[in-house]
């Protein structure tokens, strides 16, 4: 099978596994912002194509724009423009559940990026492997089924990043501009997709340093390339074209988008056993939680690929320069969120780019693994056969965390660390994003329909997000939620990052427990009845 | 070279057990009921009206019992972390201390745990500080001129019928040369107060710092900012003026605190005030 063709199969897998596990994937508090922001958005699309005039005035960009300008727009238009598509014109999907189509696109990008990249350098079936590993991700693959902007900034600086490795060496203008126009699509995405273009910079400097001199006037560097104007040049320009909110006062609007995310207001984490708000979290907990979430097999690859990716940086060669860069990017992927001073919530949700990158290094690291087992076990290592077995075992974890975790990938931990329970021993949090999950909905289906329910301790959240679930179908359009502790039914969902859950706990100590769901031996949330 | 690939290979091989143990581990290590009724009795005993913690690795083995047993029984430490006097941790699971601050390890009871069950018994450090003011800020009752403030910012709340400077919430200020990390509460305009309230604080021995900006001080505003501490069965009447620097007092405290600021002027009073209990 051609490299193509092998690379469009990984996409359609990604996509078709995405799209049918979509109802098992519940509704998170992102939901509401993205999904709403992205029908208003295409809305005005639609009016600008059969009404340019009246879709361009002031009052009818901002009437549609004003949802959720504090980030870039692309995100938003793949949820709109699925919805779109699988809802209003297919009538395939439900609204909420279409909403996700773009995204689940993006995740399939990601993944078929992630196989190119590793295919040039380690061959097929270790590019089978990244991409299989990253898709076997639980909590990469959540965030590919999700609204919200993580995953289209993960799979297109992914694709810029690509585009880049490969062209950035070509003369003349044709491939900058197809650069900066990918790279436009990554700054529309996210505010974090411009680190990509800064990790750009440090590679040509790592490249060229051996070029620069020192004479009587001073250092003297190489040339400045092409590339390295025209990219954010385009790119800038495509990101304002896409985003009409900053058509109108363009400075001012433009001024508080980046002053909004320079200044974020603290999000709860809670790591090491304690909530963490303003300090933000330490700045190794973006490692950490890295390591303590990927599945281990696919840990342990990715730890003997970036191994063998040292081994080579000094090499000035093509596997040496490809070292540089991956390695170059991958600490700027992460160490964008670890070294600055934001707030490091969500898991691993605010450095996802890092795990493409993370996948083609574990690749690396299944070849790098497999011929060692071929110089120590023999030629029996080397059959096809076994390559593939290999495959098969290396893949394992990550498929029995997919299997365990499903519908609650956030709560998803390596062996390692003996999964959620050994997390939750280690002071790692059990879920977060209060999601309003499948179990939960099942459980409550199945209750009295004359109960009110109130959730603790976010209930703000639940009362957003039924409606989602309901439209669904996924809830019972019965349900009552109710603002009071004197319901019938108390859901207390155990995300420890609440200050109030201790207490809260304690004081419904004298009701009567009516269901505790677990997964992985430890609960996720507790039902309780009226005293 | 062969040594690599040695290693290489092993370090698979220990992953796959790895792998094999944590799924043999898997699961709740289930404990019997007796022996959490054993558990009870010397927690009766020993830790009866202290914090005890249930620690088992995510699951709610032994609560019912425990709770039977007329035990209040907590999921997770209780914040902010300085009301814990005394902490009891109890569980299937070996317990990590993190996120303990002043508490230290102390004494175990003479009787072995029951089998299966690990017990940790910590204590507050004398002298050390059981609240402080912005740690308990989010819970605290704030109103400005006869309205709620509740509008989140930095850490604390903002009033919003006010002007922008009308807040109390974290910051730093500097007075005398010194920088102080203290709560921002600027009274409002027309003599108006800005109250306070903490509902619940744990009994002793409050200190209240607080006091004017250097910038404050040196404005043509003489009117000094009155501050009117109460609590249960007691009350103080402190005031901060340009010349009094930052001031320092010390009170017996239980039940609540609430703070009223005003001044007869409001410009140029960048008031700011710290208070802990021991």
């Amino acid at each position: 099978m051609s490299a193509r063709r092998q690379v469009w199969w990984v996409g359609l897998i990604s996509l078709v596994g995405a799209v049918l596990t979509l109802p098992t994937i519940g509704i998170t508090d992102d939901d509401d912002f993205y999904q709403h922001a992205g029908h208003a958005y295409i809305r005005w699309v639609k009016t600008a194509v059969n009404n340019p005039v009246q879709a361009f005035k002031t009052t009818e960009i901002d009437a549609h724009f004003k949802h959720n300008k504090e980030h870039p727009p692309l995100a938003k238009y793949l949820i709109g423009g699925g919805r779109w598509i699988g809802h209003d014109l297919l009538g395939l999907w439900s609204s909420p559940q279409a909403s996700r189509l773009g995204i689940c696109a993006m995740f399939a990008l990601a993944i078929m990026v992630t196989f190119a990249f590793t295919l040039s350098r380690a061959g097929p079936l270790a590019a089978w492997f990244a991409a299989l590993a990253l898709l076997l991700f639980p909590r990469f693959a959540f965030h590919g089924r999700v609204p919200t902007l993580d995953m289209t900034v993960a799979a297109t600086t992914s694709a810029f990043l690509l585009c880049f490795w490969h062209l950035h060496r070509k003369p003349g203008w044709r491939a900058p501009i197809l650069m900066g126009l990918v790279f436009g699509f990554a700054l529309a995405s996210k505010l974090n997709a411009p680190f990509a273009l800064i990790g750009c910079g440090l590679y040509w400097i790592a490249e060229n340093i051996g070029q620069s001199r020192s004479d009587g006037k001073g250092l003297v560097l190489p040339p400045v390339p092409l590339w390295m104007v025209i990219i954010p040049g385009v790119g800038f320009a495509l990101h304002i074209v896409l985003w009409p909110h900053m058509w109108i006062d363009a400075i001012s609007r433009y001024s508080t988008y980046v002053a909004f995310h320079t200044k974020h207001y603290p999000i709860y984490l809670f790591f090491e056993g304690q909530i963490w708000e303003r300090p933000f979290a330490p700045w190794y907990a973006p490692f950490k939680l890295t390591w303590a979430t990927l599945p281990t097999l696919t840990l342990l690859c990715g730890m003997v690929g970036f191994g063998t990716l040292f081994g080579s940086l000094r090499a000035r060669t093509e596997e040496g320069r490809f070292a540089r860069f991956l390695t170059i990017h991958a600490f700027v992927a992460i160490g964008t969120v670890a070294f600055s001073p934001v707030p490091k919530y969500g898991g691993v949700k605010l450095f996802l780019p890092f795990f493409p990158l993370f996948a083609i290094a574990a690749g690396i690291g299944f070849s790098r693994l497999r011929q060692a087992l071929i110089k120590v076990g023999g030629q029996r290592f080397e059959t096809r056969g076994a390559g593939v077995a290999l495959v098969a075992v290396l893949l394992s974890t990550g498929l029995a965390d997919t299997v365990r975790f499903s519908g609650h990938e956030l709560s998803s931990y390596g062996h390692h660390i003996g999964g959620l329970s050994g997390a939750v021993t280690r002071g790692f949090e059990r879920q977060y994003y209060d999601v309003f999950d499948r179990s939960l909905a099942n459980w409550l289906n199945a209750q009295t329909p004359a109960h009110r329910v109130h959730f603790e301790p976010n209930h703000k959240e639940y009362v957003r997000s039924a409606p989602y679930m309901i439209r669904r179908g996924h809830l019972r359009s019965d349900l009552k939620l109710s603002n009071s502790q004197a319901s019938e039914i108390i859901i207390l969902t155990h995300e420890r990052r609440w200050r109030t859950f201790s207490d809260l706990a304690l004081r419904f100590a004298d009701r009567p427990i009516l269901h505790e769901h677990k997964v992985d031996g430890v609960v996720l949330w507790t039902a309780y009845g009226k005293p | 070279m062969r040594s690599i690939e040695r290693v290489l290979a092993a370090s698979l091989a220990v992953a796959l057990l790895v792998v094999v143990l944590s799924e043999w581990n898997r699961g709740e290590r289930t404990v019997a009921k007796a022996h959490w009724q054993t558990m009870a009795e010397l927690l009766k005993q020993h830790a009866q009206g202290d914090t005890i913690l249930l620690h088992n690795g995510g699951s709610t083995q032994g609560l019912d019992i425990l709770q039977a047993a007329g035990l209040e029984v907590r999921l997770a430490l209780p914040e902010p972390r300085g009301r814990i006097r005394r902490l009891w941790v109890v569980g299937t699971h070996r317990f990590l201390e993190q996120g303990l601050g002043e508490l230290g390890a102390n004494e175990l009871p003479k009787q072995n745990p029951p089998p299966g069950l690990y017990l940790k018994h910590f204590v507050r450090t004398a002298g050390s500080v059981l609240w402080h003011a912005s740690d308990e800020l989010r819970s605290a009752q704030i109103r400005a001129a006869g309205k709620p403030c509740q509008q989140p910012k930095d850490g604390g709340f903002r009033c919003a019928h006010l002007p922008d400077w009308m807040y109390v919430a974290p910051t730093q200020l500097r007075r005398s040369g010194t920088t102080h990390h203290c709560l921002w509460a600027h009274p409002p305009s027309g003599a108006k107060p800005l109250v306070v309230r903490y509902r619940n604080i744990p009994e002793g021995q409050l200190t209240f710092e607080h006091g004017l900006s250097d910038t404050a001080a040196g404005s043509n505003n003489k009117h000094p900012v009155k501050v009117q501490l109460k609590w249960e069965g007691g009350q103080a009447t402190l005031q901060a003026t340009n010349q009094s620097g930052w001031k320092r007092s010390q009170h017996k405290v239980k039940g609540f605190l609430e703070l009223t600021v005003r001044a007869q002027q409001d410009g140029q009073r960048h008031h700011c005030f710290k208070a802990v209990i021991r």
